[in-house]
């Protein structure tokens, strides 16, 4: 495992390793002490070396500092603004206001947002209001974290997680004809569901039995490879529409109705296979905010391990010649290996920094609505998605919705915050997130109004002026007739971010390297002149994926590229980690001969304790 | 048992690791779960209520140097019950830097209920020769009574006044918790939304084919 | 394991876990041999109790013991302290935790139950909110199931009131939680069996009974296909003698026939889709074939039990000899 080349890890490096490893010959799984982190007095000045330099703390820099920094790398890790999280962060409302204001006047060429518009009720958000700016944890890359997922084992492993809190979200709804359908993917919810057909059972049964192993069976869906997967669940599973948005668009999260059905698979099967890991949700959220809290984790991770922090500071050149990296307050930094770096961090004059292609719009309200309605019980998130064509201004696109309740302390009680996002771009995006904004807020009016669920508040003269009574929710034709009640919106932001990651598509490791884009600008090796950042390696900006699917797999990309492979990322073993875990009785079970102990059961108990006992010898034919 | 977080704050190499690590391996049992891992450190302590022996447990948050350029993260201050401010007596700006710490935490954290120590290290370095001491005991002691802030000198060195601290702070976070349930048991259920926190290494033991597997 | 997962160990720790488990092997021996020895010379105190609740500590499975335990118990039962009993409880709940497949365990439990002083109906109540929970934590557990039906019967004896429409509503969640569970669907069958045997239902509650199992079966068929409990339920159903005085023969007839329609459409399904036969569907189509000859109904040039078991034979090897065996006797 030591093998000659390899950098010393951390725990090799620490000096408790040696009173540990002093009297066995052989270590067999290298140890954390459990005073990492703290026993070295630390060096008082800024480094003046370091083997990786990483700028911007967002998501997967993050990752990949502390990967880094537990493997041995000796790491700084910088970010220009004043706060953790970088394209990930979570900001409190005037935050969010610098946020806007920087991006209105950034004078960077490849700057990764625009078109950010904001208004901030200032009677209600400021001091002496209602609610105070740091009431609110506003992200800018909202994320669901899968409960089977690469990011959910590295937080284990890692223990990042000891730093995070997280709750469970169930509910995602399907948005069709003017009304929020809930999900039925469960065995139990199709076995008694009492409004599906019988074949629809059946065909639903299939499907969800199928995707589980679904690349076995290329029979069944290599004819199809080239197709849609709305087509593949038409054709080849006879399944209805609402059962087929449901799967592609709810469960499978994708982003239109032309998904690929191999991309589309995985990502239904994602859901199905993390439903009931921790309890009957699929999905799970970090508390206080997402993707910013689950990157302050990493870091302090990483600084546990021995890296260096430091907010406020912004690269200004990289010699890569003489390896002397300088910053915009003067100090400098020898950096022996790699240069890595977010496209929010890079410097003026910068001419490497990848063609950021995609656009993901997002649109951010501060809602004071509970909106419980939408939550299953306990619960205080839940995912609302608008399939193409369901929405006023005939999106092409889905629009997904992240709605995060008091109870995830984003925010305070009796207000919400909406996060809407769509792969949909300009001025057809604007509208199509215009009108599922629409959708939502007479959704949560009708279903949080309680004069409009008494039927005698709901009164139609007929023509021949006879007062008809009408049932509540009857979507549509009688909406207009209700007076608006309107949502108070705290705060609204819509912004446009580029991303050099195509859309619902897990991370393309060519982006990363660099060598392989031949004729490209941001070719590693290849100088250009007077430029700020030759030599630097830009990550790629968050996808338009909600879920945190694509961050492991290009923190380990990058991983691979500067330690040489990634066998060893986050290979920690803490020392104290405890064998508490190990059932107690097991190894006594294993060992311990129970000749005069085990007489025949009763014959009857024998039944059913064994799965495979097929009953076909009791079936009379 | 009640558990706190506690997080340490002050200058680089005024001795914050010293203290927690004099806290925590002075008594350190490799048999019993005191510590997790790299994450932070846990010890005991316990108190007395009457004739009761009520045990505290301290989750110690230590800045792992992510203090030196001001780089410390929200989750690092968040939820905290209490934090040991510390300074060096040998050091001459050290007690306002440690006061500045002391103004940032009560920006950062919302709790009106936070115990601040405030605690000067390196006592044992002026025992032989007291021209060491640049900071006088009274001038700080004085800024910790009008700031409402618990003070001790101490040395990690010899161990001295360590456990004390963290004996003091736990009693007196253990008052304010008896308190809080005296006076606002119906606060506490308003607060608790129901909501349940997963936690991610005990996936739930339920039967994993209700979802057609 | 149903999908309840085993540790993985890692090298490193079994080494560890090896040593640990050779002193244990030790101790455990020990403790055997004092045991039994103590036993033999008909020693019964609490001292010996104690030995053997370290014994049982590590081997629950260890029924001489459980044996022995419970002779000691009966003869110091006079000098135990007030509590002892409901401890004795809660040393087989550790015990049914960490292994609740043992039966010797359940065994004692029912035992202590039994004897435990001065019960009332409140202990088996309880009894049965305990058990509830031990199923919620494995709804497969067979032992869970048994011992679920002897506190019922319990309840039932004690109160003189029959408790099988409540316990077939329960068993009704479970199987909706989870339609594999062939426990629950055992238990299905012999509640339902009781309800028409003890109860006295009139002829429409046990034709409403018997049309609401037909469709529950239906909609349980449809919804998973492939799965042995509905199977071999259905199989119990159709050919059972209550089925059979409830329903008038031609009613029988007809949900026979309403029933073979269904499979067939489902095992077409299955052909259009895979290409490939359904093996439930065949078998229980040639159950139905005989049951409805059986019900006097002549099939004639619609049976085709043959050809279902001659598709058998080529598409379930592993039985193929007893296809070949019933296809002989056609």
């Amino acid at each position: 495992m030591l093998s000659p080349e390899r950098r010393t890890s951390m725990a090799e490096r620490r000096p408790s390793f040696a009173n540990f490893s002093g009297n066995s010959n052989h270590i067999d799984t290298l140890m954390v002490p459990h005073l990492a982190g703290i026993e070295d007095p630390l060096p008082e000045t800024t480094p003046e070396k370091v083997d990786v330099l990483i700028a911007g703390t967002g998501l997967v820099e993050s990752v990949l500092a502390a990967a880094l920094a537990w493997q041995g790398s000796n790491v700084l890790h910088v970010d220009s603004n004043d706060y953790y999280g970088d394209s990930a962060a979570t900001l409190t409302v005037d935050q969010i206001k610098n946020w806007v204001n920087r991006i209105h006047n950034s004078k960077n060429e490849s700057e990764p947002y625009k078109n950010a518009k904001l208004y901030i009720s200032s009677s209600n958000i400021g001091p002496d209001c209602k609610y105070a700016s740091r009431d609110f944890g506003i992200d800018l890359s909202p994320k669901i974290l899968f409960a089977k997922s690469d990011l959910l084992s590295i937080l284990v492993k890692s223990r990042v997680h000891q730093y995070l809190e997280f709750q469970s979200l169930s509910t995602f709804h399907t948005y069709e004809n003017d009304s929020f359908e809930k999900l039925t993917n469960t065995k139990q919810d199709i076995f008694t569901d009492q409004n599906l057909t019988l074949m629809t059972k059946r065909n639903l049964m299939k499907f969800l039995k199928f995707v589980l192993n679904w690349e076995k069976m290329p029979e069944i869906w290599q004819p199809y490879a080239d197709k849609s997967i709305t087509d593949f669940l038409f054709n080849k599973f006879k399944l209805e529409k609402p059962q087929v948005f449901e799967l592609v668009f709810s469960i499978g999260l994708c982003s239109n109705m032309d998904t690929k059905v191999p991309l589309a698979l995985n990502r239904i099967r994602r859901y199905l296979v993390s439903y009931d890991v921790y309890g009957p949700f699929p999905v799970l959220y970090s508390k206080y905010g997402g993707a910013g809290e689950v990157s302050q984790g990493f870091c302090r991770s990483a600084a546990v391990a021995g890296a260096t922090y430091k907010l406020n500071e912004k690269l200004y050149s990289y010699n890569p010649t003489t390896q002397v990296a300088t910053f915009t307050d003067g100090s400098k930094v020898t950096v022996t290996e790699k240069i890595i770096m977010s496209p929010t961090q890079a410097p003026e004059g910068n001419k490497h920094v990848p063609e950021q292609k995609y656009e993901v719009n997002r649109m951010v309200c501060l809602v004071e609505k509970d909106c419980k309605e939408w939550f299953s019980e306990d619960e205080s998130a839940a995912v609302v998605v608008f399939p193409p064509g369901s929405l006023k201004s005939g999106n092409k696109h889905v629009v997904q919705t992240l709605i995060m309740g008091s109870g995830s302390e984003c925010c305070p009680q009796g207000t919400s915050i909406w996060y809407l996002s769509t792969t949909e771009s300009g001025v057809r995006a604007e509208m199509d997130l215009d009108a599922a904004l629409e959708a939502l807020e007479i959704s949560i009016i009708r279903e949080s109004s309680e004069e409009i669920t008494n039927d005698n508040d709901i009164v139609q003269i007929s023509d021949d002026g006879r007062p008809i009574i009408n049932s509540v929710r009857l979507g549509q034709s009688f909406k207009e007739y209700v007076p608006r009640e309107s949502v108070q919106h705290l705060m609204k932001l819509s912004y446009t971010q580029l991303t050099s990651t195509p859309p619902f598509d897990v991370v393309n490791p060519a982006l990363f390297d660099n060598d392989e884009l031949n004729n490209r600008a941001n070719s590693v090796n290849k100088f250009i002149p007077n430029a700020s950042d030759n030599g630097i390696i830009y990550t790629a900006m968050p996808s338009s994926e909600i879920s945190y699917d694509e961050v492991v797999t290009a923190a380990k990309v990058l991983y691979e590229k500067i330690v040489g492979s990634d066998d060893d990322f986050f290979d920690v073993d803490f020392e104290d980690d405890d064998n508490d875990a190990m059932p107690t009785g097991a190894s006594v079970n294993g060992v311990i001969n129970y000749e005069n102990a085990i007489e025949d059961d009763e014959e009857d108990i024998q039944m059913g304790e064994d799965d495979s006992n097929e009953f076909v010898g009791e079936m009379e034919i | 048992m009640l558990q706190f977080k506690l997080v340490l704050l002050g200058d680089s190499s005024v001795g914050k690791s010293s203290i927690v690590n004099r806290f925590v391996k002075d008594s350190f049992d490799e048999f019993r779960e005191s510590t997790i891992g790299a994450a932070f450190l846990s010890q005991t302590v316990t108190i007395k209520d009457d004739d009761q022996d009520v045990t505290v447990k301290f989750e110690i948050w230590d800045t792992a140097g992510q203090e030196r350029y001001k780089s410390l993260a929200p989750m690092y201050y968040r939820n905290s019950n209490a934090a040991l401010v510390v300074y060096d007596i040998t050091q001459a700006d050290s007690l306002e830097k440690a006061q500045s710490w002391v103004h940032e935490l009560k920006n950062k954290v919302d709790d009106n209920n936070l115990v601040i120590y405030l605690v000067g290290n390196k006592v044992d370095l002026t025992k032989d020769d007291e021209e060491k001491r640049v900071v006088d005991r009274d001038v700080a002691e004085k800024y910790a009574q009008e700031n409402g802030l618990l003070f001790n000198e101490v040395s990690a060195k010899t161990g001295e006044g360590i456990q004390q601290i963290f004996q003091t702070i736990g009693e007196n976070l253990y008052e304010v918790r008896k308190k809080e349930n005296t006076t606002n048991n119906s606060n506490m259920a308003n607060r608790a939304h129901g909501q349940v926190d997963i936690q991610l290494p005990r996936p739930s033991t339920n039967d994993s084919t209700s979802c057609c597997s | 394991m149903h999908g309840i997962k085993r540790q993985q160990y890692s090298r490193e720790i079994l080494k560890q876990k090896r040593i640990q488990d050779q002193q244990k092997i030790k101790t455990y021996k020990d403790l055997t041999h004092s045991a039994l020895d103590t036993r033999d010379k008909g020693i019964f105190t609490t001292d010996a109790l104690q030995l053997t609740s370290k014994i049982l500590e590590l081997n629950p499975e260890f029924n001489t013991i459980w044996n022995y335990r419970r002779d000691i118990i009966l003869t110091v039962t006079n000098d135990v302290k007030p509590d002892f009993w409901e401890n004795e409880l809660q040393f087989t709940m550790e015990k049914l935790k960490r292994f609740p497949k043992v039966y010797w365990i359940w065994n004692h439990r029912i035992w202590v139950l039994d004897n435990y002083p001065n019960a009332t109906d409140k202990i088996w109540l309880r009894e049965l909110f305990v058990v509830d929970k031990l199923l919620s934590m494995d709804a497969r557990n067979y032992h869970g199931w048994h011992y679920r039906r002897l506190i019922v019967k319990k309840l039932e004896s004690i109160n003189g009131k029959l408790m099988d429409k409540e316990e077939l509503k329960y068993v009704t969640t479970i199987i909706n939680k989870n339609i594999s569970n062939y426990s629950a669907w055992h238990q299905r069958v012999q509640l339902i069996t009781n309800i028409f045997n003890k109860h006295e239902l009139n002829k429409k509650e046990m034709k409403d009974m018997v049309l609401s199992e037909i469709s529950y079966i239906t909609n349980a068929i449809y919804t998973d296909a492939d799965d042995q409990s509905v199977w071999f339920y259905t199989n119990w159903f159709i050919a059972n003698d209550i089925v059979r005085l409830v329903l008038t023969n031609d009613e029988y007839i007809k949900m026979l026939k309403d029933i073979k329609d269904n499979v067939i459409l489902i095992n077409n399904d299955d052909v259009e889709f895979s290409g490939k036969e359904n093996n439930w569907c065949l078998k229980i189509l040639i159950v139905i074939e005989k049951t409805l000859k059986e019900a006097g109904y002549e099939l004639d040039k619609d049976e085709h039990t043959e050809e279902y078991l001659k598709k058998l034979i080529d598409n379930d090897p592993q039985r193929r000899n007893r296809y070949i065996y019933l296809s002989t006797k056609q």
